[in-house]
């Protein structure tokens, strides 16, 4: 939790406290003139970096509670803040809460608008935190951090009044259901605490009279009045705020609301004004009083730490991410380590395996490849006697068939290489035969066919005999009708 | 917000902004360095677990690869006995032939040899394992009696010539018939042409 300033201006004075981790700390103090402004002015600049807060504890401070019809959406804001300019007669320093809706007819919305009207006593105080670019978180009255501190205190009413001395004066604050009605400031000197306690009975007792006036209180029921007060007083308060049956007193231990709340600073009178600091710092109240132009620089410094808040996240994302694989790979690498270690072993177990081989003309892997490519080429090639053979064997049942010519090629017709070294090798035979005159004119078909019968050749007749046909005569001087007839076979096998 | 007010809101988000800027880049430089390393590591685990499972395998099929080992040795041993491992021997092969020639009772055989040159690969695919296939494509004519003579001949030559012997085409015709005084008793009936590789292995020379 970073150190804050906060600024506690009254009537008469403005005193710059440091706030950290529940401590505060007096830095200066300004009178509320304009040597205490100029002042003011020139200490801003000293101060160490950090965002201020401004509580007002000053008197002119207006409520007015109005019922207005239901609008959303844009229209609300400019009801509102019609609403704001003609109750606090165009002042800025204004805000509106929202205390619930009707149940029944229009559904009205009942409004509470609070209001610093005297802006220009709060200018002189600004304008300076503007000059010199001071983050300005808010500016907060005192009514608004009694309404965070009812929240905190352990007491429950309808209604009930809180009271609490302070530097300004004695401020008495009206509760309805839970929430802030409106609060006064009474100005009070002097530091007679019985005086104190005469002056909070009185005062008490004139705020439940108005408040009966305004029927914003039952007159036949007694209205409960908080005074928190230093336990040592609280004998004093006790004697001179006495029960009536509008009002009932009761004393709240300051000093133990203040450690309660988180205060380091003993608390040693009755002045709630390090309390109301202290609730301020630990509770800012959602609304306060600046327009957005006063807190222009604390904007920036919003966005400043939303933009380095962004970035650090990412950054830590990015390391996580890199811790993240940085174990992942020391995990990788340990593996990788051990699988080494297993490879070497395995390594060392295969070379004393393989030093039992007997000795080898060339390295193991050459040799294998040796005896593989020699053992390719043995089966992709082949020798011409078994086809011819077959050829021979075949011709031997058809001896009218005569051989003229054979022709053997390693690789199809035309190609003496197979076409790719994944490619199947054939061996083809091209076969020129002769068949003497007369013959049955199937004769290839059927030699062809007697080729086929051996299912590792393929057979194609590719010529047939040129005289086939009808019925030749002739003598045997005739020489044109003896002409022998010719037809070729290809024959191809698959190694 | 005129542009003196937005420079002036610049000015002060700037050091806010050079921080997020550091910060990020830090980050992104972590990630990605972290990125980097995580990759290298999980290369090298990758290469470990398959060093390590190829000799897993190697292991299994240790006995079987150790007999291939050994039939790949006689198989070595076996070509260089053969004269099929080492340099051509061109002059050898020439004196086979015509000493099969001689044997076989031939007719006169008319050969060519020629230049050496690298085996086409499809015929013999893989690595050679350092060592080279040569080839030396050799030219016959052979006069014939029976086709049975040349088919015995390329068996000589297969068994006795220092090379591989890798017939690429053969083919036999009837020859033609001559009458004259020099065709000698008996004159050939067929004529054969052969073109044959002669096949060798030799260190391969780098280039």
């Amino acid at each position: 939790m970073t150190a804050k300033t906060l600024l506690h201006l009254d009537a008469n004075q403005l005193l710059a406290w440091r706030w950290h981790k529940g401590s505060l700390t007096l830095e200066a103090s300004f009178t509320a003139d304009p040597a205490g402004t100029a002042a003011f002015d020139a200490w801003l600049p000293q101060r160490q970096h950090g965002t201020c807060t401004l509580l007002a504890d000053v008197t002119e401070e207006s409520f007015l509670a109005e019922a207005v019809p239901h609008v959303g959406g844009r229209d609300r804001r400019a009801l509102l803040q019609r609403k704001l300019a003609q109750a606090f007669h165009g002042s800025p320093l204004a805000l509106f809460r929202a205390l619930g809706r009707d149940k029944a007819g229009r559904r009205d919305e009942h409004m509470l608008f609070i209001g610093l009207p005297h802006a220009a006593f709060f200018e002189p105080w600004l304008i300076p935190l503007r000059t010199h670019q001071v983050p300005l978180a808010g500016l907060y009255s005192g009514a608004l951090v009694a309404d965070v501190l009812a929240q905190r205190i352990p007491f429950a009413a309808p209604r009930f009044l809180l009271m609490n001395l302070g530097r300004a004066g004695i401020r008495v604050s009206f509760f309805e259901a839970g929430r802030l009605r409106f609060s006064h400031l009474k100005p009070q000197t002097g530091a007679d605490i019985g005086a104190l306690a005469v002056a909070c009975g009185a005062e008490a007792t004139r705020i439940c009279d108005y408040l009966h006036g305004q029927r914003l209180a039952p007159r036949d029921e007694a209205l409960p009045c908080l005074i928190l007060a230093h336990p040592e007083h609280h004998g004093v308060f006790a004697t001179h705020c006495s029960n009536t049956p509008e009002l009932e007193f009761l004393l709240l231990d300051l000093a133990a609301t203040s450690r309660r709340l988180g205060l380091a600073n003993p608390q040693e009178d009755s002045s709630a004004d390090l309390l109301w600091l202290q609730v301020l710092a630990s509770h800012p109240p959602r609304e306060q009083f600046a327009p957005d132009s006063a807190r222009h620089f604390h904007h920036i410094r919003l966005g400043a730490s939303s933009i380095t808040g962004t970035a650090a996240t990412l950054c830590v994302a990015g390391m996580l991410y890199a811790g993240l694989l940085s174990w992942q790979g020391l995990g990788l690498a340990e593996d990788t380590a051990r699988n080494q270690a297993e490879a070497a072993r395995l390594e060392s177990r295969y070379r004393a395996r393989m030093t039992t081989l007997p000795p080898l003309p060339v390295q193991a892997d050459k040799l294998r490849a040796i005896a593989t490519r020699y053992t390719q080429l043995e089966q992709r090639t082949a020798q011409p006697r078994e086809m011819l053979t077959l050829i021979s064997r075949t011709l031997e049942r058809f001896p009218e068939v005569e051989l003229e010519h054979v022709a053997w090629t390693l690789g199809s017709l035309g190609e003496t290489r197979p076409t790719s070294a994944t490619a199947p090798v054939l061996v083809t035979a091209i076969l020129k035969c002769s068949l003497p005159a007369g013959q049955p004119a199937d004769t290839p078909e059927a030699f062809a066919r007697a080729l086929r019968e051996n299912d590792s050749l393929t057979v194609t007749l590719l010529g047939q005999p040129q005289n086939s046909g009808p019925i030749l005569r002739g003598s045997s001087d005739d020489k044109s009708a003896a002409a022998p007839a010719g037809f070729e076979l290809r024959v191809g096998r698959r190694l | 917000m005129n542009t003196m007010n937005i420079r002036q809101d610049l000015r002060l988000l700037r050091p806010a902004l050079l921080l997020a800027t550091a910060l990020l880049l830090t980050g992104a430089l972590a990630a990605g360095l972290a990125h980097l390393w995580h990759a290298d590591r999980e290369q090298d685990h990758r290469q470990a677990l398959d060093t390590r499972r190829n000799l897993q395998n190697r292991l299994a099929r240790i006995d079987e690869e150790a007999g291939e080992i050994r039939a790949g040795g006689l198989l070595f041993d076996r070509l260089a006995a053969k004269g099929i491992v080492g340099e051509e021997q061109r002059l050898e092969w020439i004196e086979q032939i015509r000493r099969i020639r001689s044997e076989r009772r031939l007719f006169d055989i008319h050969w060519e040899l020629q230049a050496r040159r690298l085996l086409e690969a499809e015929l013999a695919p893989g690595d050679g394992g350092g060592y080279d296939m040569h080839a030396s494509r050799l030219k016959l004519e052979l006069p014939l009696l029976h086709e049975e003579d040349l088919l015995r001949f390329l068996d000589d030559l297969k068994g006795h010539l220092q090379a591989y012997v890798l017939p690429r085409q053969c083919s036999i015709e009837l020859a033609a018939k001559d009458t004259g005084p020099e065709a000698g008793p008996l004159p050939p009936r067929l004529q054969a042409r052969c073109e044959l590789d002669l096949v060798t292995l030799a260190p391969a020379v780098k280039p």
